[in-house]
């Protein structure tokens, strides 16, 4: 049984229950528990930095707090959190942000995703699929929070992660090269500035489908409600082409979800604005 | 060579601002030699009025008002592509970042009003929840949005309000915010650093 | 027990065979030094061998590389060892004990003759590192077509052999049982030198963020090493570049500059210095190929700091329309349906965004010294720079923290090849002074060799067509001319070689030539001015005068050119052997002249290069005459307070003028020129003028170090302004306090530089401006400093400072040539006025100090030298050496060498290296007893001639003179052989030998019958 703190950030309690969701049965699967920082809080996302740099360092770093006195390493759902706390962490442990919290170096601070493809942890997994995404094709997509800047973020590969692919894999299915797995989705840019959004958004559909995949994975709350809600929209525009057809977005928990055979995801999946339902039953009945 | 580029009477104390903006927050804007790999590798920068290699070298020129007039500090995404990417190791996500909070410092009107008020709005959630709540946000921003008299199209309302219905019948929209039991801290850090408005 | 003490050593050990290591080798060997040549490949020749061309001749790399390979191999006192790495060295200089570890090639050198059967025979295959893994090779291999030694080597990781004990088909198929397969295991020699010198050369430095550009992800990204190999004959892909994912043409070609180098981010923050003028010259020649290509070059700015540098990229723009974007990239996203690549830019003019879609990407990557050679760098305790390099000296180029231990070419900084063979020349006069005081003191001259009397004899031709791989055999049928020229008159042996330059095939010429008695030989290859001293040499060494030879280029003027008609290819190249075996059979032996050595040296020219200069000669006691025309010595290094490094030129000035005004081995004159100067290599004389007096002096070498002189600008209100210096003065006001510290400063680049009248870029400005920004900035840091330039030229390890200028805050601003600065002077006060393209504004910029960078110019004493010597000289005034690639520092007169700002713009530390490779060059001529200097010289028949003085007027060496009788005398020993005057003669009374009118008739006569 590992044990790590938890801290799921806002976008999943609402808009991306489905991967809160997925998540949960996923991690009893796996033997993980993960237990909810009592009273967590707003990362502050970007918002925060935006308005005010040092107060947006404030925000992560009450939360790190109280996940020190749990004495655990921390998991993190969302990109976007992922890098807010971790750029507190290190600016706590560099002594450059002043106020009353403390962090304990020895405690880590993980991507919940990244910790999922670690090799003990695909070791795992393995053994859990029962139902492998033999044929699926997807691109695995990234987004730009949880890779740069990779001193925050401790990437190597910057350029080229791999983890979701290496998950993906393991799920069966067949992960596809392309050159946008984190290219930026524009975030919450769509609400004020929606043609941008849209236009962000339509790029990365167009080389997503022109690379040859059939759905695309996924590890931000943010950029999966993009990439999902947008598309219908972007679909009826006039130079859509109506035959290709529309792709499923999926977290990567709930593609392992599906592999595990887990009926409980499917609820989270029906919440999807495109529905991936079709897909995955017409590759699960082959 | 561009005829019709504005005129600028040096006057030999450009770089006290640059320096001012490396001491506060770290970023060597001096070292850029203008590759343009930032602007290059930007997605948004099609959308920027002033381009991100542009605005790196007007610090360097002591342009203050103009870049915190400018729209591109907003439409900055914070993506990082250009930090990542930069030979020199400036944080041009940071810089532009920095001329944000200053916008809001030096209680000036920000170019894209839009965006800043939605940043501004999920903050006012944020202080009151603890917590994000997307229709209380949405709410708000519309709101905002209409006392400024800066609503969009009737038609992209429509299209609003029609996802916002299949949405909570998807139970992804909340009608009640959840809080959190620290809003208390949160609320304190703001009282710390002092209420974001923005001045429209 | 006591352990003996290593005997001293005057013998020098050259580790890494590249183009450094070769050329040291050969200048060492030159002044009587034995030399071990150590490689840790199977070959010598290094990445030079790799080139396809190289810039700005565009001349082919292997064929400048291979006589120097030769050379090396045939040279007597140059034992090369190769699959070698120095392990340790104990010891001090003199009496070093070398610890050298050699890995076994399984194959028995001595017994190879290079038939290649085994290679043919072998079953297994691995990718084929020279051509950058772009095809295989198989486990029992030569290296390159060309390799030295010509053995292959077993590659036991991917032989069946070593993995799983099966196969030996190599073994068995080898008809002089030469590989060996049980008979190899490491071996540990130790040898005592007096010397090392470390040339192991660099390799690509592909961080592994490189990944950026998708290299090793996308299979069309390919780095500029990669696409080398492909453009090259001898490549891949035969010279005809296919992309990697589908063996298509790559039509749309993208480089990218400064990959992995100007980087910080990454650690890497110097620039490479060559790959500017690399991608160019791919670029030019990928034009050249295709005339429907397109080839783009992303870059920053364009470093063509060298010489000729300059007119080449304007050649490559103009004439080749190449293009060239100043925007760099980080991204390359490849488009699935077809592997092509995307590259998304900003135009920096309009601020337009483009997206191109390229088939291939080059990444021209930075240097980095070959990772191998690192544990023993360290070991040996030497300095490194922050990079990883050898850290050079300042005052003692090729020198090394460590005495006894030299290094050159790429090993201390990037470089070019002419710095890399300049350096290596250095190292070698380093090692020469060194080891001086306990030379043998034997100078050894040539060997005599007894040569046949063929006078009596009725010619006996052989004939040897070469295959040289595919490029001549890939159009024409050798074997045919093979069968065809026995059928000729006087031809009694006829073969064909796959490579007649190879070692092995010199052998056998020469077994052929004693079994068949030849007393003449043809052979049908490629090009006498690369190879033709080489196959005369073998002449010699089979004991036939060296003039009995003929070469019938059947390559560059035939294969090479009719490559679409094998057919008629191959009939021309029938009628060339024809017509060369017609010549063949009346030429004659000629005798050379000999001239006794005279074991000192004439420098002309007393600043730092000359005294360099000088001091090497003198210090390996060879005695110099330096003459100075000014009061001092010293030239410009006196008016310079600091280099950018913070190295003080005035200070080595002053300790050079008392080291050459007490060394024993130096005549110095100063306030003295030189006049009448006459003769040939080896003798030569002239007379020094001293305040009216004439001194009378012989010499064997002379070293030209004229030097150089600051522009002196008419443009910007030089000179009607007291605000408007050069960098010069502004630096001498700022050390000798002169004025007030300026608060506004605009310093304007690439004056009288660049420009239509002077192509040349002045190399040093860039730095110059750079250093007095620095010097400005840290005196007055509330200051401002703004510097106007077209490309910034930092190289190398320069780069530096050029971050530190930016970091202190001056503002670099970029112009076009088209829309230059414009200065103004208003009420008294200076107003520059320049377009800021990365801010898209105008500046209006008020300074009280405007500087120019001015740039270089010659001295005008050099004209005269010129004249005296019949020396040519560039456009823009510097003297033209012997090649611009492999002969930086000789000219092509023999004798007369070259060094420091006479040559072409220089910093200091490169005068320096320079000075001492002239003085290593001048040192291998000095050290023999006598030199002999080509036959092929104009005679004149006294009977006939009419003293009509044709000659005198046509000779462009202004050679003939007339005698007391009024007939023309042409000195043998100074005539270059071109024939002008046999031809003009009216009477007939001028015979060129080894081209007489009977020769040429014969030849014409034969070459074009049927």
């Amino acid at each position: 049984m590992t044990r790590l703190a938890y801290y799921p950030g806002c976008a999943l309690q609402s808009m991306n229950w489905d991967y809160r969701e997925s998540i949960k049965e996923v991690v009893a699967a796996l033997d993980i528990e993960l237990m909810e920082i009592e009273g967590w809080t707003c990362c502050g996302a970007t918002a925060a930095h935006s308005l005010d740099e040092k107060m947006s360092l404030a925000l992560p770093a009450r939360n790190l707090s109280a996940s020190q006195q749990m004495g655990l390493d921390l998991a993190v759902a969302c990109p976007m959190c992922f890098k807010r706390l971790s750029h507190s962490r290190q600016m706590l442990l560099q002594q450059k942000l002043s106020g009353p919290w403390t962090v304990d170096p020895n405690l880590a601070i993980y991507d919940l995703a990244r910790f999922l493809a670690t090799d003990s942890m695909l070791e795992q997994i393995k053994s859990r699929v029962i139902l492998p995404l033999t044929g699926l094709r997807v691109v695995c997509y990234y987004g730009c929070q949880v890779v740069r800047p990779p001193k925050i973020t401790g990437f190597e590969d910057y350029e080229n992660p791999q983890h979701l692919d290496r998950i993906a894999a393991v799920a069966g299915a067949t992960p596809i090269d392309w050159s946008f797995k984190a290219t930026c989705c524009g975030a919450s840019m769509g609400i004020p500035k929606k043609e941008i959004g849209l236009s962000l958004v339509k790029k990365l559909l167009h080389w997503a489908h022109a690379s040859g995949a059939q759905a695309i994975v996924v590890c931000c709350p943010l950029c999966q409600s993009n990439l999902d809600l947008y598309q219908p929209e972007i679909r009826r525009q006039a130079d859509a082409d109506p035959t290709t057809p529309a792709l499923p977005i999926l977290y990567y928990t709930e593609l392992l979800g599906i592999a595990f055979g887990l009926e409980a995801i499917l609820p989270g999946l029906n919440s999807h604005l495109v529905d991936p339902l079709p897909l995955i039953t017409q590759l699960l009945n082959h | 060579m561009n005829p019709n580029g504005s005129a600028l009477q040096v006057n030999g104390r450009e770089n006290l601002w640059s320096r001012a903006v490396a001491m506060e927050t770290g970023i060597q804007v001096a070292s850029c030699y203008q590759c343009m790999r930032c602007s290059n590798s930007c997605p948004v920068s099609t959308n920027m009025d002033i381009k991100p290699h542009q605005v790196v070298r007007m610090v360097q020129l002591g342009q203050r008002e103009r870049l915190l007039e400018c729209s591109s500090i907003w439409i900055c995404l914070s993506c990082e592509m250009c930090s990542t990417y930069c030979p020199n190791e400036i944080d041009v996500a940071g810089l532009m970042n920095h001329l944000k909070n200053l916008v809001v410092s030096s209680q000036k009107k920000p170019a894209e009003i839009d965006i800043a008020t939605f940043h501004e709005v999920f903050l006012n959630v944020l202080q009151t929840s603890g917590r994000i709540n997307d229709l209380q946000l949405m709410r708000q921003f519309r709101w905002k949005g209409l006392v400024r008299r800066d609503l969009p199209a009737r038609g992209e309302m429509m299209k609003d309000f029609h996802l916002a219905m299949d949405l909570l019948k998807r139970k992804r929209l909340k009608l009640f915010p959840e809080r959190s039991g620290a809003t208390g801290e949160v609320r304190r850090i703001f009282e710390q650093y002092g209420r974001k408005g923005v001045s429209s | 027990m006591l352990i003996p003490e290593p005997k001293f050593s005057d013998a020098v050990l050259v580790v890494g065979a590249g183009i450094a290591g070769m050329q040291t080798a050969l200048d060492l060997a030159a002044m009587n030094h034995s030399v071990y040549l150590l490689d840790r490949s199977a070959t010598i020749g290094g990445n030079m061998a790799r080139l396809d061309k190289t810039f700005p001749t565009n001349d082919c790399s292997t064929c400048m590389i291979s006589p120097r390979m030769v050379a090396c191999a045939r040279n007597p006192r140059i034992k090369i060892i190769t699959l070698a790495e120095l392990m340790d060295l104990q010891g001090e200089p003199g009496r070093f004990t070398a610890s050298i570890r050699r890995h076994p090639r399984y194959v028995d050198e001595k017994l190879c003759i290079g038939c290649r059967q085994c290679v043919e025979k072998c079953p297994k295959k691995a990718p084929n590192a020279f051509n950058a893994s772009l095809d295989s090779r198989k486990a029992i291999h030569f290296v390159h077509p060309q390799a030295i030694p010509m053995a292959p080597a077993v590659d036991t990781a991917n032989c069946i052999y070593f993995q799983k004990g099966r196969c030996r088909a190599c073994e068995k198929v080898c008809p002089t049982k030469a590989v060996k397969l049980d008979e190899g295991k490491p071996e540990d020699l130790q040898i005592e030198v007096g010397a090392v010198i470390l040339s192991a050369g660099f390799e690509l430095a592909l961080v592994p963020q490189a990944g950026e550009y998708g290299h090793g992800r996308y299979p069309n990204v390919v780095t500029s090493l990669e696409y080398e190999r492909m453009l090259s004959a001898t490549g891949p892909f035969g010279g005809h570049p296919q992309r990697p994912s589908d063996g298509a043409k790559p039509g749309r070609i993208a480089w990218i500059q400064c990959v992995a180098s100007r980087d910080s981010a990454r650690n890497r923050n110097f620039c490479s210095s060559v790959c500017c003028m690399a991608a160019v010259k791919q670029a030019l020649i990928t034009r050249e190929h295709d005339a429907e290509s397109e080839a783009a070059i992303f870059y920053m700015d364009i470093r063509a700091h060298g010489k000729d540098f300059d007119r080449y990229v304007l050649r490559a723009k103009d004439t080749y329309g190449v293009r060239f974007v100043r925007s760099m990239l980080s991204q390359v996203v490849q488009n699935p349906e077809n592997g092509n690549l995307l590259l998304q830019y900003y135009d920096r003019d309009s601020l337009e965004q483009a997206q191109e879609e390229f088939d291939m990407v080059v990444l021209s990557a930075g240097m980095k010294p070959a990772p191998r050679i690192m544990p023993l760098l360290n070991r040996l305790g030497l300095a490194l720079n922050r990079y990883g390099f050898v850290e050079p000296d300042f005052e003692q180029p090729s020198n090394t923290s460590r005495e006894g231990v030299f290094v050159c070419g790429a090993l201390d900084g990037p470089k070019d090849i002419p710095e890399s063979v300049t350096g290596a020349s250095a190292a070698a006069a380093g090692v020469a002074a060194l080891l001086a005081e306990y030379r043998s003191g034997e100078t050894v001259g040539e060997e005599v060799r007894s040569l046949r009397d063929v006078s009596k004899e009725a010619p006996r031709i052989g004939v040897f067509v070469c295959h040289c791989g595919k490029n001549i055999a890939g159009v024409i049928q050798v074997e045919a001319l093979r069968d065809f020229a026995l059928t000729l008159p006087h031809v009694v042996a006829a073969e064909d070689f796959l490579f007649t330059c190879s070692t092995q095939t010199q052998e056998r010429i020469k077994e052929l030539i004693r079994d068949n008695g030849l007393n003449r030989v043809v052979v049908a290859a490629c090009s006498p001015r690369t190879h033709e001293p080489l196959f005369r040499e073998t002449l010699q060494q089979a004991g036939i005068n060296k003039y009995l030879f003929e070469m019938a280029n059947i390559r560059d003027q035939c294969s090479w050119v009719h490559g679409k008609e094998p057919e008629a290819a191959t009939e021309k190249a029938r009628q060339l052997i024809q017509g060369a075996v017609a010549r063949a059979s009346l030429l004659e032996p000629i005798e050379e002249v000999v001239t006794q050595v005279v074991h000192r040296a004439l420098v002309i020219g007393g600043g730092l290069a000359g005294m360099t200069a000088a001091l090497a000669l003198a210090d390996q006691e060879i005695h110099a005459i330096l003459v100075e025309k000014d009061a001092q010595t010293g030239g410009m290094a006196r008016e310079i307070h600091h280099t950018l490094e913070g190295h003080s030129p005035r200070r080595l000035a002053q300790a050079l003028a008392l080291r050459v005004k007490t060394h024993r081995n130096i005549t110095l004159y100063t306030w003295a020129e030189i006049k009448a100067l006459s003769g040939g290599p080896g003798h030569f004389s002239g007379i020094v003028e001293r305040k009216g007096k004439s001194v009378p002096v012989d010499f064997g070498a002379i070293i030209v170090a004229t030097g150089g002189q600051p522009y002196v600008p008419s443009e910007y209100f030089y000179g009607l302004h007291p605000g408007v210096m050069t960098q010069l003065e502004l630096e001498n006001r700022l050390f000798t306090h002169q004025g007030p510290l300026p608060h506004t400063t605009v310093m304007i680049q690439c004056i009288g530089s660049r420009r239509e009248d002077f192509p040349l870029c002045s190399r040093i400005c860039c730095s110059a401006a750079v250093k007095n920004a620095i010097l400005l900035m840290e005196k007055n840091p509330a200051g401002s400093v703004y510097v106007l330039y077209r490309d910034i030229r930092t190289f190398g390890f320069k780069e530096d400072y050029y971050k530190r200028a930016r970091d202190l805050g001056v503002i670099f601003i970029k112009y076009e040539p088209e829309a230059p600065p414009e200065v103004q002077v208003e009420d008294g006060a200076l107003e520059v006025k320049v377009f800021d393209p990365a801010s898209a504004m105008h500046l209006e910029i008020k300074p009280e100090i405007l500087v120019l960078s001015s740039g270089v110019r010659p001295r005008p004493e050099a004209v005269s030298i010129a004249k005296m010597l019949k020396l040519p000289m560039m456009q823009e005034g510097f003297f033209m050496e012997a090649h611009p690639k492999l002969s930086p520092l000789d000219f092509s007169s023999a004798g007369i060498f070259l060094c420091g700002l006479a040559h072409s713009p220089r910093f200091m530390e490169e005068s320096l290296a320079q000075a001492r490779g002239a003085a290593a060059r001048a040192a291998g001529l000095l050290l023999q007893k006598e030199i002999h200097t080509s036959g092929v010289v104009a005679e004149v028949n006294r009977e006939r001639c009419c003293s009509c003085l044709t000659c005198v007027y046509c000779c462009p060496y202004k050679v003939p003179s007339m005698d007391a009788q009024g007939i023309s005398v042409i000195d043998p020993r100074k005539c270059q052989g071109c024939g002008i005057c046999a031809a003009d003669c009216p009477a007939k009374a001028i015979t060129l030998k080894h081209y007489t009118d009977a020769q040429m008739a014969a030849q014409t006569e034969a070459a074009s019958s049927r």
